[in-house]
């Protein structure tokens, strides 16, 4: 997709409060021929060279006057552009933000954080720049073609020689088109690299200060650092060499005019008049000079931007960017719809067949994966570090795109794994889960509405009852940044209780126990047993207290299933279940 | 104005005056230390409910190795957080080497204690500066002799570049029990004199655990050590018990000793497991009761 076909679906959005603030531009670029005609009168009639209709008072107060509109039409025109800037910046943004929503949850970004907020933030900003040049571009050719007819019927060859240095530097610029946009993509690039680092030492401080890695981290940063130094000096220096060359062409251009037209005026043709209105008249031919300089500069380095945030988009259609949406930048938005209470489909079994995945760096994966779950039933997957528990889960959700297979609810196909495995089918707790720095009622409610749930039976099952009794601001405590102010075990059953709250069909735990002490866990899982009605559980650990209450488990073993059946049929069969059970006790004693 | 602010943030952890610390092993001593959670150290008016850890006292000789063990949120955490001085204590003195940690240089305290923790933060960066943790000054041969000590060497070999492959998000498949080997190895590069292990292995499958249990032993040997853990399992190397709870010492003494006395917290946490190894009705019940041994 080329730099125009994304633009111009841009430009349509919102396109009668475009057209109206390029009225306005055109009115204001307009009104300044009017100082110019009425400086040539004023003159004519001082030195009274030519005839002239007005009296002098008349022409002060009509060029006093137009000063007045002038700057009126500029206020709210400033107004009206920055308004319509953030429009469309907001629109780019909430079209990929939606964007990212939609990707598979373990792969919504290509790269870093900090990275994707740099694209986010640097490379929208380049609309801004484009804008600004498309409507100096569009109102000089406007301003300088009224000119143009007026110095033409004055002077034909004086006028062409004004517009002359035009064609200059329209060459020049094409010319350098490559240079601008490589420097701009190295730019770009580099300054994502900083920008991406910096957001994950900042999240690893504490890392990085036990490690003492404080001089080495400065060191790496350094280095990162002066490559985007580098790269933005290339890029800014090749910039302002062109606007300053433009620039020059159009000013060395001027002087000669003026030797020119010195020439004129001793021979008799050229008035004083006609000279004030040449001399009003000439900044804007490099003004022109300028706006196609920067336009044509501004339009490859927006390229570029456009072409990074396509690949955020990750492989979805080009036009998704700039599709149509309301952006709420003077309303409110529409309230949220309130997540669907309503279970739509009960479980009665999901059964999963043939999953495959391979990360694509690597090639390690799962491959061929069968999986049933019946309606309260307890199945523990078990193996190794690196054996693919995880990997089955994220496939399983749709936090990773599976390769091949098929999930089925209820025997109905399920289309979408990750639109469909949320709350109220299922719901999910990472093995690293995130707490974001709110207070902790916040992080388990997360956005769900509190009137609906039954917050303080969520807390009981997740076994968080005595130690939010003994936060001094109870459910209120603010946890902290990731939640550094609670335990790991606390973080680990605060996201249960997010999960509990939700009271999914399939409850779907990632080594939720690996934080939790012997007994905190036994008593986490008694709970959930005791309940009027055994939920369904679908749990990756290795722990022997989830192993014993498994009604069902499966072993894998790089990627494939080594065995499945009852703890034990495994223990009296397989070999690789023999080594997961005993190690856990099997002292060197 | 914004910068100024905070360019002008007061520190609260000053840097000590550089005390030497004695080489090899080193003590550990905790003299009836008080720490709570987000009091400026001036304000004594936290009440006992909502210290982090009251009156906490400690003795490690080097080479003796300890074992932290009491429930989530008990204060676990905070008892390294206060040795790594990522905290200050409101009351009591922390030594190292029988030296105030406070005298000591920040770089220096923190180049003699190596952590392992449960959460491993990994950067956008290649394999090697996520070992290394930037630091240039290792050669390649001590980072693979390392690899392959940790048991990596199998995910290591999968890479298409080697200790250049860069890691990122997802795209490697890095597990999380795989990341925390890695935070193994970058201790291993670092070769410290006291070492905490805190959950270290909490992600390791049982049998990973056992595969590395000889690369953790060595990296324990001649070593002062700190083990946290919920897993009794994990512990069985230790010299010494401390239990926590609510900040409190509740029990401690030498392993084996509280083990064998029936009326002991530990004695009880190991039956608690032992009930439940009962249960299952495999063969290794036997095993398991040598640990009390």
């Amino acid at each position: 997709m080329s730099t125009w076909q994304t633009i111009w679906p841009l430009l349509r959005y919102r396109g009668r409060f475009l057209s109206l603030l390029l009225l306005g531009s055109l009115a204001l670029y307009g009104l300044t021929v009017v100082p110019g005609v009425l400086s040539r009168e004023i003159f004519n009639r001082l030195t009274e060279q030519a005839p002239v209709r007005l009296g002098l008072w008349t022409l002060v107060a009509l060029y006093g006057l137009s000063a007045v509109a002038r700057q009126l039409i500029y206020y709210l025109l400033s107004l009206g552009s920055t308004l319509h800037r953030h429009l469309l910046a907001g629109l780019l943004r909430s079209n990929l933000l939606d964007q990212l929503f939609q990707r598979p949850g373990a792969q919504a970004l290509p790269a870093s954080s900090g990275e994707a907020i740099s694209r986010f933030r640097d490379d929208v900003n380049s609309l801004g720049s484009f804008l600004g040049s498309g409507f100096h571009l569009v109102s000089s050719t406007f301003q300088a073609t009224i000119a143009a007819i007026i110095m033409v019927r004055i002077n034909p060859l004086l006028t062409l020689m004004v517009f002359a240095p035009l064609i200059l530097v329209t060459v020049l610029i094409n010319q350098s088109r490559r240079r601008i946009v490589q420097y701009r993509a190295a730019n770009q690039a580099a300054t994502g690299r900083v920008t991406g680092v910096l957001g994950e030492f900042f999240g690893a401080v504490q890392a990085i200060k036990v490690a003492g890695a404080e001089q080495h981290i400065i060191g790496y940063l350094h280095k990162l650092n002066t490559t985007r130094r580098q790269a933005a000096i290339k890029d800014r220096m090749f910039r302002e060499l062109l606007d300053a060359l433009s620039g020059n062409i159009a000013e060395l251009g001027a002087g000669l005019i003026l030797l020119l037209m010195a020439q004129q005026m001793q021979a008799g043709h050229f008035t004083i008049g006609d000279f004030a209105l040449f001399v009003f008249f000439l900044p804007w031919a490099s003004n022109l000079t300028n706006a196609i300089g920067w336009m044509l500069a501004s339009q490859r380095q927006l390229g570029v931007s456009f072409d990074r945030l396509h690949i955020l988009l990750q492989g979805v259609p080009a036009e998704t960017l700039v599709r149509h949406r309301p952006v709420y930048l003077t309303s409110e938005p529409p309230p949220l719809s309130p997540p669907a209470s309503v279970m739509l489909l009960p479980l009665v079994t999901c059964v999963a067949t043939g999953l495959n995945y391979d990360y694509p760096a690597t090639k390690r994966g799962i491959r061929a994966i069968n999986l049933h779950l019946q309606r309260g039933s307890f199945t523990v997957v078990t193996g190794r570090i690196g054996s693919g528990k995880t990997t089955l889960l994220r496939v399983l959700l749709g936090l990773l795109p599976k390769d091949a297979g098929e999930i089925r609810w209820n025997g109905d196909l399920v289309a979408d794994p990750a639109t469909f495995f949320v709350p109220p089918h299922s719901a999910y707790t990472p093995q690293a889960p995130r707490l974001f720095s709110d207070p902790l009622r916040d992080n388990i409610l997360l956005g769900w509405p509190a009137a609906q749930v039954n917050l303080a039976d969520a807390i009981h099952q997740a076994v968080l009852e005595t130690d939010i009794a003994q936060m001094p601001e109870g459910l209120d405590t603010v946890v902290g940044p990731r939640g550094v102010r609670l335990s790991g075990g606390q973080v680990q059953r605060a996201a249960a209780a997010r999960m509990f709250v939700r009271a999914p069909e399939i409850l779907v735990f990632d080594d939720l126990s690996s934080a939790l002490d012997v007994e905190t866990e036994q008593l986490l899982w008694a709970r959930l047993f005791a309940a009027a009605e055994r939920p369904t559980c679908l749990v990756v650990s290795h722990r022997r207290a989830a192993l014993r209450r498994a009604d069902h488990i499966i072993v894998l073993k790089d990627g494939r299933v080594e065995d499945e059946g009852t703890l034990d049929e495994l223990l009296g069969r397989c070999a690789e279940m023999q080594q997961l059970w005993q190690g856990d006790w099997d002292g060197r004693h | 104005m914004r910068i100024e602010e905070l360019y002008n943030t007061p520190r609260t952890i000053l840097d000590g005056a550089g005390a030497p610390l004695p080489a090899g092993a080193l003590t550990v001593e905790f003299e009836q230390v008080s720490f709570t959670y987000g009091v400026p150290s001036a304000d004594e008016t936290a009440d006992a409910t909502q210290k982090a850890l009251h009156d906490f006292s400690l003795q490690l000789t080097p080479g003796r190795k300890l074992g932290l063990l009491g429930r989530t949120g008990s204060g676990k955490t905070t008892v390294t957080r206060l040795l790594l001085r990522l905290y200050e204590p409101q009351h009591g003195v922390i030594r190292l080497g029988n030296v105030d940690i406070r005298d000591l240089r920040l770089a220096d305290l923190r180049h003699h204690v190596g952590i392992v923790t449960q959460d491993v933060q990994l950067f956008q960066a290649s394999v090697r500066d996520n070992l290394t943790l930037f630091d240039a000054a290792f050669s390649e041969t001590q980072i693979l002799t390392v690899i392959e000590t940790v048991g990596l060497s199998h995910w290591f070999q999968a890479l298409p570049n080697g200790l250049d492959t860069l890691l990122t998000g997802t795209g490697n498949g890095l597990s999380a029990g795989e990341a925390q080997l890695l935070a193994f190895a970058r201790v291993f590069l670092k070769d410290p004199s006291l070492v905490i292990l805190d959950e270290a292995s909490s992600r390791l499958d049982p049998a990973t655990e056992q595969l590395i249990e000889r690369a953790v032993d060595k990296l324990l040997e001649n070593r002062t050590a700190i083990v946290i853990a919920h897993r009794l399992a994990t512990v069985q190397r230790v010299d010494d018990i401390v239990i926590l709870e609510n900040g409190r010492i509740s029990e401690a003494g030498p392993r084996l000793q509280l083990a064998a006395t029936p009326t002991s917290r530990f004695a009880h946490l190991l039956q608690t497991g032992l009930e439940s190894v009962d249960q299952s009705g495999s063969g290794t019940v036997r095993r398991s009761i040598r640990l009390i041994d």
